[in-house]
């Protein structure tokens, strides 16, 4: 978290996080050039700019399912969150390795003809009335198109000015742009040159992956959502007896129609606030109480959890709920508090 | 990662989720290179063409119909090269007016399948007056033929791109005969007695007008033709009128 905007706000696991993407991106670039180019293989004719063009794409396309599962991976784990930490490195990484490819694919397909690249990309091929014969160039062209506009706003000075919600619906769009690289892909390499069944199926065991883990994802969410709601009748749920809430740890309560509330209990007493973190929304029930405040598990963003605010300088707010003990339990009103409201943290017996 | 671990970012990392996280790195980067691996192992055959750096002089006799042609002596007997500009673009353009002839040139070799390419490296092609020209030869005609097989630039499948033919290659192979580029039919499952390469003219042995066959272009086709040899080219004068597609 930071009170300023600066392009990157580094720190050490930043730093780790930055160079092992280079490693993974010379790697995968590396392995495809020498077993592509193998002497003795069938294509080790290919000229350098195909093979080149090729080793990004795939790349890129790698890159992309490591995005994708890094979210739902880091919900069913907390040893995936110093993965999630940094993924916006990892968005714009994959966002120059698609371009590049594109770039690359585009000067040398394209150009050097009677027509503009951009156009020929459009118009050369005209067959979109067919499948097998299908212009995959403009599903990709399209799909970066969005790519471009993530990884333009991937920065928190989008995320404030946009709103979490505004900013979180744009980025929701790499799931159709991941249905268009798909496209892309069967229609074009995977298609290309009499086709190959494996590639179809290694192409179909990515998206299989990619499906299975977020609905995993989602059932277990919905399973542990489900699992905690537990309503009385005069309208405050019961969150439960306050001594199964692990010290500086959180349970979470649903309200129907409604979003999330984290119970933190800590030093004797539990307070409760909205569940989504304001910067991305992330699941501020799965933090922890560090230093006295409540911290999101993504990306370390804190909160008093009597007041639902940033500590000084920093002017993030969270709704706060009211809550009581009753019985050795905890009951919290559904009703949220404006958002950095104070309210009274309820003494545990 | 133990119960009480708790992961911030820029905190230090705890110490049994680094152990972790350390797992699940070198894990990561096993599947970086096997996708990589896999995916390299799967791209398709390139060919056998060339596409040499650096140019040569070429003496011999130029013939501009149905395609630009040079024809030269060798000592193994007349070689017959297709020529073409730099770029994506047909020789008409740098020919000027250029007439049927003994002319000098000097261009970048392209082979594939013992046929031959000239790229001319400028537009210096010089006539020579003092050299008898090379007799086009005889046309020797082997029989009206239904083929399969695939319409392709010649620039790039002879040795430019490489892979140059099938859909990967289709937007590209129509924008090189939309640019003058002479258009070759690629047979398919052929028997012995039909060559695998073809240079590809109207039924009355002229030049295929582009706008006929880019839509039918790297795809799966069978056309109807009578195939012509002169001296060293291959040629199938296609009746376009029964150009399919086969799937």
């Amino acid at each position: 978290m930071a009170a300023t905007y600066t392009p990157v706000h580094w720190n050490r696991h930043k730093k780790i996080y930055d160079l092992g993407i280079g490693a993974g991106i010379a790697l995968y670039i590396g392995v495809f050039i020498a077993v592509a180019s193998a002497t003795g293989s069938a294509s080790a004719n290919t000229s350098p700019e195909i093979l080149i063009i090729s080793a990004l794409g795939a790349c890129a396309f790698f890159m992309l399912h490591v995005i994708l599962a890094i979210g739902p991976l880091a919900r069913l784990s907390p040893a995936f969150l110093p993965l999630l930490y940094n993924r916006r490195h990892l968005g714009v990484s994959f966002f120059l390795i698609a371009f590049s490819h594109a770039a690359y694919a585009t000067i040398w397909y394209h150009a050097y003809g009677v027509l503009n690249p951009l156009v020929s990309l459009f118009v050369s091929n005209p067959r979109y009335d067919a499948i097998g014969s299908f212009p995959f160039e403009s599903l990709g062209a399209f799909a970066l198109l969005i790519f471009f506009v993530m990884a333009a706003t991937s920065h928190d000075f989008w995320l404030n000015n946009l709103s979490a919600v505004v900013w979180k619906s744009v980025h929701m769009l790499i799931y159709p742009a991941y249905a268009l690289v798909v496209l892309h892909v069967l229609l074009g390499a995977a298609s290309g040159h009499g086709g190959s069944a494996l590639y179809v199926w290694t192409v179909a065991a990515g998206f299989a992956a990619i499906v299975t883990l977020h609905v995993t994802a989602g059932v277990v969410q919905y399973l542990r959502d489900k699992s905690h709601e537990r309503m009385i009748a005069v309208g405050w749920i019961d969150a439960g007896p306050a001594r199964e809430i692990p010290e500086n740890c959180a349970r979470v309560v649903s309200v129907p129609g409604g979003e999330g509330i984290a119970v933190f209990r800590y030093d004797g007493k539990v307070s409760a606030v909205s569940n989504r973190c304001a910067h991305q929304m992330g699941p501020l029930g799965e933090g922890r109480i560090v230093d006295g405040c409540i911290t999101c598990p993504w990306h370390g963003w804190q909160y008093d959890p009597a007041t639902g605010r940033s500590p000084p300088p920093f002017v993030e707010k969270v709704a706060t709920y009211d809550v009581r003990m009753a019985s050795g339990r905890v009951f919290v009103n559904p009703k949220p508090n404006a958002l950095g409201t104070p309210a009274e943290p309820a003494k545990i017996g | 990662m133990s119960a009480r671990e708790f992961y911030v970012g820029y905190l230090s990392m705890p110490p049994r989720l680094r152990w972790t996280v350390r797992g699940l790195v070198l894990l990561l980067l096993a599947l970086v290179a096997l996708d990589a691996w896999l995916v390299a192992s799967m791209q398709p055959a390139a060919g056998k063409g060339t596409w040499a750096d650096a140019p040569q002089e070429y003496a011999g006799t130029l013939t501009r119909r149905p395609y630009p042609m040079l024809r030269v002596k060798t000592q193994a007997g007349i070689k017959t090269y297709l020529l073409v500009s730099d770029e994506k673009r047909g020789a008409e353009a740098a020919l000027g007016v250029t007439p049927d002839g003994p002319v000098k040139l000097s261009g970048f070799p392209i082979t594939r399948s013992g046929l031959g390419m000239i790229e001319l490296a400028a537009n210096d092609v010089a006539v020579i007056s003092e050299t008898a020209a090379i007799e086009e030869p005889a046309r020797e005609v082997h029989g009206t033929v239904t083929l399969e097989g695939e319409i392709v630039d010649s620039k790039c499948w002879l040795g430019v791109m490489r892979p140059g033919e099938g859909h990967l290659h289709k937007a590209c192979a129509s924008l090189c005969i939309r640019g003058g580029i002479p258009p070759m039919f690629v047979t398919r499952g052929r028997g012995s007695d039909v060559p695998a390469l073809m240079l590809l003219t109207q039924a009355d042995g002229s030049a295929v007008p582009p706008e006929l066959i880019i839509p039918f272009v790297a795809d799966a086709v069978r056309v109807t033709g009578t195939i012509e040899k002169r001296g060293d080219l291959w040629v199938l004068k296609a009746d376009l009128s029964t150009l399919a597609r086969i799937k």
